[in-house]
């Protein structure tokens, strides 16, 4: 009965993105971001979403499993859509009127853009920090990014150690919720059935004992680490030294050309926009 | 044992097959055409290496899990024949699982052995009742009622949650690895509480466990599982009378039974059937006394 | 001198409202490098509460230890006891809670992390680790979906990557089923053969027949100490102490007592041995 959760939506194939540098990772990905905010024209915006097709195609995770992630914000892209498309106010001529609504050219194509920039925006960010990094990977580069500066760096490094732990002990949590969940379930508790008070009460009959197992398991972890010669993050080396490889150079050199071009066709408007 | 529809036979698998996720990619066969009887007063033990099917027996005579095909019968009746009364069977076949201590949460430990009870909607009085009879076989004390389970220590624990299974007067009580982790003294005391259970109430016990020791010595019957299938079952000696099978599946057979062996190879046979310690002591002793008397002939 | 030395240690756990319950009481004992001992008693008997002291996580009410060549006081460095806990490697009963990785080497890698050592240092240490216990070809997988043996086993190579001298195993194999537990076996006695002292602390008899010495603790008192021979045929005491040999030793101490004189053995092989020998003699 073995509870296998993966943990964000990691998709295990080899690709330059999977093999990127996590501190290069997260600021690509910064860089990427800074730049569909900074979009302005219906050129940059086109520019937006070729370069995201384009990393979707070098990250080789099928392209359905991207749109999950989107349908995931389909109502919110869809209100932003209609919020822009209608509150949008000009003084020029109106392309349709009715009653209380006056739609204008300008604002349907400033919806259009928000919503490309959002989809962009939200795909992107699942791609660079979910599909292609576990969170495992994610946790290691945030506590190298701030290793040089020293003040943070113990803090930061017991941040990690913390996050680190918590996604270790999912699956073991889960396990446990389930077996005292079949325990209680086989004494006559429902968590279905009966009035809120009820199910209340009998919820406690599955948190009291995951507490305190939890509690047992941190406490024995706690040792084992300390046996083990923990002692915070001074002084300790890791196993895995992040490196940065040719490849993550050039995806680097791919960010900054697609930050180059933005900037640049900010500046040409196609039809005015 | 004996045919399926016998009255002693308290609980019966008939020709159940389970498989976890079944139709899905993930689909994995756990029991294959299992039949098996469990009688009235008596301890039927099922054996088995880790993942074996032993853990899914449990889940399905507990109804916690269904059948992909056969049925699990109590009493002669299909317990899914009505699935939405399924919870009431759940009262009828008393499950202690793997380390049960970890399922105490009460603030005393009356209320927890009254937890079982009070969800049969039994009233207070026979609550009352069954609490005091269920920790009296348990070997809790009265005065280690009123306290709270986290101060007991471990064996006391477990104890108390198997009193707290005891109280819902199940007619087949079903334990998965109940000695895991107890010194000889704590191991002796549960099985005491299991039999005394089991004969007061003329329940069919069931102990899923991979110690054959244990089995040797407390179980009546034997089923021994081998990869989702029932390798052999029968009477504890007739399972003993064949420990190169027990090997086969995966199975210590009891140091006892590996030196009654031994002996044999050595051309000095103890008895068909070896697995305790007192019954090849007796052997061995008449055998010495046969060849003394040999000699002095 | 000797690797550990308990002088007097005296423990009592404290239960509120002035209330204590004595756990350890004069508990003296030495253990030389290199052996393997067992240290057994029942549940109660006061060696969880010794294994704690022995980890460091208990500090004795008073008396004296001694690890590793260090007495523990007070006046302690923490590089002291860093050292220590690098020379005197533990491994506990549930092994979910004592990995820290979600993939296997970077689990053994988190010991010799600790200390410091350059990558390349620790990554051949992962390896001889792995090697020495066996789990060649699960270098990336995860703990997780291991058998409890089998984390077990990365539990011992995470100890064994810090280069130990001494591995304390506190009642790791009560989760076990019967094959993780024989594996677990087979390692104690290979880290022994490699010169690791190995201090097995149990309930188990059949795991402590494996030890050289067998320490016997008993109502929190030290009982008594000897080989396994001279613990199992001294049927007083093992029903004082409230232990269970194994069978075959049990046989053949109840041979003994009808009257047999069959002499004594413990494994199984070794009894039936003598048992056939007697039976010979006897025309």
């Amino acid at each position: 009965m073995h509870n296998s959760i993966t943990l964000g939506q990691y998709y295990p194939v080899k690709s330059p993105l999977h093999s990127l540098d996590g501190r290069m990772r997260i600021f690509v990905t910064l860089i990427y971001m800074i730049m569909a905010f900074v979009c302005n024209s219906a050129a940059s915006f086109l520019m937006l979403a070729l370069f995201s097709l384009v990393l979707i195609f070098i990250s080789r995770v099928p392209f359905g499993v991207i749109m999950k992630s989107i349908r995931a914000i389909l109502i919110i892209l869809l209100i932003t859509f209609i919020m822009n498309v209608f509150f949008y106010t000009s003084d020029a001529e109106p392309l349709f009127e009715w009653w209380i609504f006056r739609l204008y050219t300008e604002g349907i194509v400033k919806a259009f853009m928000m919503a490309v920039r959002i989809t962009a925006l939200v795909a992107v960010s699942c791609l660079m920090m979910s599909y292609t990094a576990t969170p495992i990977d994610i946790t290691h580069s945030i506590e190298a990014i701030f290793e040089p500066i020293k003040f943070l760096r113990e803090p930061i490094h017991s941040f990690s150690m913390m996050m680190f732990i918590a996604l270790r002990f999912i699956p073991t949590l889960t396990d446990d919720t389930d077996r005292i969940l079949t325990a209680q379930k086989s004494r006559g508790a429902d968590l279905s059935e009966g009035s809120l008070f009820a199910r209340i009460r009998n919820l406690t009959a599955i948190m009291i004992p995951l507490f305190v197992s939890s509690f047992r398991r941190a406490d024995e972890l706690a040792i084992a680490m300390e046996c083990r010669c923990y002692h915070g993050g001074e002084g300790r080396t890791r196993m895995r030294t992040l490196h940065y490889r040719a490849s993550d150079f050039v995806i680097l050199a791919l960010f900054v050309v697609y930050a180059a071009a933005v900037v640049w066709l900010n500046s040409i408007k196609i039809f005015g926009y | 044992m004996n045919d399926t529809y016998d009255t002693q036979n308290k609980i019966v698998l008939e020709n159940v097959t389970f498989a976890y996720n079944p139709g899905t990619p993930l689909e994995k066969r756990a029991l294959e055409n299992i039949s098996l009887c469990f009688e009235r007063g008596k301890v039927t033990g099922i054996a088995g290496h880790t993942g074996s099917g032993k853990s899914t027996i449990v889940r399905l005579l507990n109804g916690l899990e269904k059948p992909n095909g056969g049925r699990v019968l109590l009493d002669g009746e299909d317990i899914w024949a009505n699935p939405k009364k399924i919870g009431k069977i759940r009262f009828r076949v008393g499950l202690v699982m793997q380390y049960p201590e970890y399922q105490l949460f009460e603030e005393t430990v009356r209320a927890d052995i009254s937890y079982g009870p009070r969800r049969m909607g039994l009233d207070d009085e026979e609550i009352n009742r069954r609490v005091i009879d269920s920790a009296a076989i348990c070997g809790v004390s009265e005065s280690d009622l009123d306290r709270s389970p986290f101060e007991l220590s471990g064996g006391q624990k477990r104890r108390a949650a198997i009193a707290g299974i005891m109280a819902m007067r199940p007619e087949v009580l079903v334990l998965d690895e109940p000695a895991a982790g107890l010194d000889p003294e704590g191991r002796s005391v549960i099985f005491g509480a299991v039999l005394r259970y089991m004969r007061e109430y003329d329940a069919s016990v069931i102990i899923v466990s991979h110690s054959m020791e244990n089995m040797a010595e407390y179980c009546d019957n034997i089923a021994v599982l081998r990869q989702g299938k029932l390798e052999l079952s029968g009477k504890k000696e007739d399972i003993f009378s064949q420990p190169e099978l027990l090997i086969k599946a995966g199975l210590d057979v009891p140091e006892i039974t590996s030196l009654a062996m031994k002996l044999e190879e050595r051309g000095i046979r103890v008895s068909n059937s070896v697995f305790t310690v007192g019954y090849t002591a007796d052997k061995l002793s008449a055998l010495f006394e046969e060849r003394r008397r040999a000699k002095n002939a | 001198m000797s690797y550990i030395k308990a002088e007097n240690l005296c423990f009592s756990y404290d239960l509120g409202e002035g209330k204590k319950k004595k756990a350890l009481e004069n508990v003296s004992f030495e253990i030389e490098k290199g052996q393997y001992v067992a240290i057994v008693g029942r549940n109660g008997s006061g060696k969880s509460t010794l294994a704690k002291i022995l980890n460091l996580v208990l500090e004795p009410d008073s008396g004296k230890l001694t690890l590793a060549g260090t007495e523990i006081n007070d006046s302690i460095t923490d590089a002291q006891l860093l050292d220590i806990r690098r020379r005197v490697g533990v491994v506990f009963q549930n092994p979910d809670n004592q990995i820290i990785a979600t993939v296997v080497e970077e689990d053994i890698a988190f010991g010799p992390e600790n200390l410091g050592l350059p990558p390349e240092e620790i990554k051949k240490r992962v390896k001889t680790a792995i090697e020495a216990v066996g789990l060649n070809g699960f270098e990336r997988s995860e703990p997780s979906r291991l058998s409890g043996g089998q984390k077990q086993r990365v539990a011992i190579a995470g100890v064994f990557a810090m280069m130990p001298e001494c591995i304390i195993f506190d009642e790791s194999t009560a989760m076990l089923d019967p094959i993780g537990r024989r594996d677990i076996m087979a390692i104690m006695k290979s880290l022994s053969q490699k010169g690791i002292t190995v201090i097995n602390i149990t309930h188990l008899m059949a795991e402590a027949a494996m030890a050289d010495r067998i320490l016997v603790l008993n109502k929190g008192h030290f009982e008594c100490s000897g080989t396994p021979a001279e613990i199992f045929s001294d049927t007083d005491l093992i029903k004082r102490a409230g232990l269970a040999i194994p069978q075959s030793a049990e046989l053949v101490n109840e041979l003994r007592r009808r009257g047999y004189d069959v002499g004594f053995g413990i494994t199984p092989e070794e009894c039936a041995g003598k048992i056939e020998e007697y039976y010979r003699s006897l025309l």
